[in-house]
């Protein structure tokens, strides 16, 4: 009888999961892959244009000001995928959500972690371009500045999305 | 607020008082030149070939001076600070002392100076290596002892210099024993890995020790051909060496005596350049047997200025003011009131409204102080960045764009502050830590309130964007197309404007629901009939109206949306100095006073990196709502900016004389 007993709390006891990961793992993995995805993305994207940056610089050191910029904005989806990954543990009780609602938390932490990841590459080649105006025609930095910020409209698209997401789920 | 009113200016004068006209011009600063047209009576103006000539010198001068800039700054004693090189100096001056600059350098002697200094000092690093390569070898040599110039060979015997690898030595030295009896070797010294040895060897033995070489990792030194051994001549070096420092020094000091000249060098480039320009500019010109005619275009202001300043130059000049004619390109000048002029740097990056449309700088001034707050979002950041911006504006030397733009920034920023307090953000503070005064003024606070917040957005864009089309339907109206203008814009209005009053009406129930329905289905309707009208048959006419309709509609809204990225930037920038809260409570339990220190630190430092990083996005994405969904409603720019004649240069700043 005290067996039975026992097996039974321990049944009760243990947290429920779903796939194998509970609630907490699931919001968890869902945060981390937001912002690994949005920090290797800003990574790529900001290196690609500190390639032909330094190569514009070494010619015409003037150009700084007008390049710096272009060279900081594919870096915003890092701070995107961080703006997810610290939202999860803000928004939600981890210790007792349950393994459904982990798992949609980590679904709804998607967009960001695959949206900023590719868009902040392309927006980094984007700005290779950009960088490629202002060092033929520094006048027009300000057209040239615009166009890597459009690749941007997708990954804010996918903050309010995810922003969104974790409001209904509350 | 709208593009100045320009006049056509055309200034006739005899060929000799070409000069002083050009420089009446430049001073005057108020006539934007064009290319004068070729016709019966006028030609275009070639350059002489003083003035070919002229311009070639103001080339090899400023070939000059950036060879002299170069070189002083190369070996500058000291080196600009990261901000000196992110800010260049400015020099302000009056347009006289501008035109004075050639006077207050003796280019031709400071250039001819200078060239011999970076010979002289050419011809020390030369020597200085030459030595040095000398002494890093001797140095291999020191335990030989005897002159260097004897170690060479006879009609007998060879005696060769050699270096072999120190791991090789032993096996070298045993072959040669054994292959090669006639030889001999003294060791002399190692170094680096590597034996020094004298090899002497029967002449016929040449093949064979050449062989046994082979064999091994090893290099044939040919020593200098002098009477001294290896320790004399290295203290010979040493003091050669010694010497050629002090050249170098001394060269260098008399370099650093010409570093003074290097206000006046910028200040000269500029002059040069901006004269070479000047005479090319005389290729604009229209010129007959004995007169030169200048074409252009004034503001009405400076209109008085103008003719004054031609009258003074001589009598004998005609000027002649007349309207624009149908044809015409005139330059766009804007006229916003003081408080908005700043913002016309914005609505230039885009590139100036053409002389016919509106210029919606007032409106892209109030719009992105409003965007900005929204991004921003923070009072505590608001009044830290407010005054950064003003100080930074009143002290730094920078241009007029620069300080136009900061003038720009230090606005927006206070609607920061006025967005923050709705916002309920104050250096991230959490909402629910806030006194009760402020947390009932924070309507708009992201986290607790995301649809709301997120709907106020797409409102404000939705407002921005039918003040965009209110302004194509008048730009549409007064062109004369005042059908086009009720279609293609008065359809929106009807489904946006009206349809939201009706919604907004038929929510309180003053109306029924079907209203709002009806008012949608009929603009819809309209849009389907009447948006595809210049297709020619009747298909194409539907096709289109469909297509036409879905764009418009769909885009609108897709583009109402893109505006809810102002309510993420912002909630960004508190969650990141929330985030930058918490850590800094963190540190603080560490120990109790370098707690508190941390906890500071970590503070200034933390809020500090998220305006940087958050102020670029706060510039960028509001201009990209401006460019994009603002000004794709009604904007076709191409305008060439007015742009007189006067001086163009990035580091002088001419100012007004005194009682000018």
């Amino acid at each position: 009888m005290v067996g039975v007993l026992a097996a039974a709390v321990k049944q009760v006891a243990q947290p429920a999961t779903w796939a194998g990961l509970t609630g907490y793992q699931w919001a968890m993995l869902g945060a981390a892959l937001a912002f690994i995805g949005g920090g290797i993305g800003s990574a790529i994207g900001i290196t690609l244009v500190n390639h032909v940056a330094s190569g514009i610089l070494v010619e015409d050191p003037d150009k700084f000001g007008p390049l710096l910029p272009i060279i900081a904005i594919p870096g915003t989806q890092g701070v995107y995928g961080l703006i997810t990954a610290i939202l999860v543990p803000i928004l939600f009780n981890l210790s007792k959500i349950s393994a459904q609602k982990g798992f949609l938390v980590f679904l709804a932490c998607l967009p960001v972690a695959f949206v900023c990841n590719v868009s902040a590459i392309y927006q980094g080649m984007s700005s290779v371009s950009a960088c490629g105006m202002v060092a033929r025609r520094t006048e027009e930095a300000g057209k040239a500045l615009i166009l890597p910020a459009l690749v941007e409209t997708y990954a804010v698209f996918s903050l309010i999305l995810t922003i969104y997401l974790f409001t209904r789920m509350r | 607020m709208a593009v100045e009113p320009v006049k056509k200016v055309t200034v006739v004068a005899h060929q000799e008082l070409q000069d002083r006209v050009v420089d009446s011009l430049v001073r005057m600063g108020t006539v934007h030149v064009d290319r004068v047209v070729e016709d019966d009576l006028l030609a275009p103006k070639e350059l002489t070939e003083d003035e070919a000539g002229a311009v070639r010198d103001c080339s090899f001068g400023v070939t000059k001076v950036e060879f002299l800039l170069g070189f002083l700054r190369e070996h500058a004693s000291e080196r600009p600070g990261f901000f000196k090189t992110m800010i260049k100096k400015k020099y302000p001056m009056t347009i006289d002392e501008f035109l004075a600059a050639a006077e207050r350098v003796d280019l031709p002697r400071i250039y001819a100076e200078c060239s011999e200094l970076k010979r002289w000092l050419i011809s020390i690093m030369d020597r200085n290596s030459i030595f040095e390569q000398e002494r890093d070898e001797l140095q291999n040599w020191v335990g030989l002892e005897m002159p260097l110039n004897e170690v060479k060979g006879g009609s007998t015997f060879g005696l060769m210099a050699v270096r072999v690898s120190k791991s090789e030595f032993g096996a070298f030295i045993s072959e040669l024993e054994s292959e090669v009896p006639e030889s001999a070797v003294d060791f002399v010294g190692e170094r680096g890995g590597w034996a020094n040895c004298l090899l002497v060897y029967h002449s016929e033995a040449e093949e064979s020790i050449a062989a046994v070489l082979s064999r091994h990792r090893y290099y044939a030194v040919t020593l200098p051909d002098i009477p001294d051994e290896p320790e004399d001549r290295l203290e010979q070096l040493a003091s050669e060496l010694t010497g050629l420092e002090r050249q170098r020094l001394r060269v260098l000091d008399d370099i650093e005596n010409y570093m003074v000249h290097v206000p006046a060098l910028e200040v000269l480039k500029e002059f040069l350049i901006d004269r070479g320009q000047k005479i090319d500019v005389l290729t604009s010109f229209g010129v007959t047997d004995a007169t030169m005619a200048v074409e252009g275009w004034v503001t009405e202001n400076g209109l008085p200025k103008t003719l004054e300043e031609l009258d003074e130059v001589s009598e004998y000049i005609a000027v002649e003011i007349s309207e624009p004619e149908e044809g015409d390109n005139p330059p766009v000048s804007l006229d916003n009131p003081k408080w908005a002029k700043p913002f016309e740097v914005l609505t230039k990056l885009f590139g100036s409204p053409n002389r016919r449309e509106y210029d919606p700088t007032w409106i892209v001034a109030i719009s992105f102080m409003v965007f900005f707050g929204f991004c921003m979002g923070d009072v505590g950041y608001g009044f830290v960045l407010v005054p950064t911006f003003l100080l930074m504006r009143k002290y730094l030397p920078l241009g007029h764009k620069a300080k136009d733009l900061l003038t720009v920034l230090a606005y927006s920023s206070a609607f920061a502050i006025l967005i923050g307090v709705f916002a309920g953000s104050w250096f991230g503070i959490k909402t629910d830590s806030l006194p009760s005064s402020l947390r009932s003024v924070a309507f708009m606070d992201g986290l607790s309130k995301t649809t709301l917040a997120m709907g106020i957005t797409i409102g404000i864009g939705l407002v921005h964007m039918l003040i965009g089309v209110g302004i194509e339907f008048r730009d549409t109206w007064k062109s004369g197309s005042r059908t086009d203008a009720l279609i293609d814009q008065g359809l929106i209005f009807l489904l946006f404007v009206g349809g939201g009053i009706a919604a907004v009406l038929a929510a309180v129930k003053l109306v029924p629901v079907s209203v709002p329905l009806l008012v949608a289905g009929a603009a819809i309707l309209g849009m389907l009939l009447l948006l595809g009208r210049s297709a020619q048959s009747i298909g194409g006419k539907v096709v289109n109206g469909i297509y036409e309709t879905y764009g418009t509609v769909v885009g609108f809204v897709s583009d109402a949306i893109s505006y809810v990225r102002l309510f993420a930037l912002g909630l960004a920038t508190f969650i990141i100095a929330m985030v930058i809260n918490t850590m800094a409570g963190l540190v603080r339990g560490i120990a109790p006073v370098i707690g508190i220190l941390a906890m500071l630190i970590v503070l200034v430092v933390g809020h500090t990196f998220n305006i940087a990083i958050n102020l670029l996005g706060a510039f960028v994405h509001p201009l990209r709502l401006e460019f994009v969904e603002f000004f794709g409603k009604f904007y076709d720019d191409g305008g060439r900016e007015f742009k007189p004649l006067g001086v163009e240069s990035k580091i002088v700043m001419i100012e007004e004389k005194e009682g000018a």
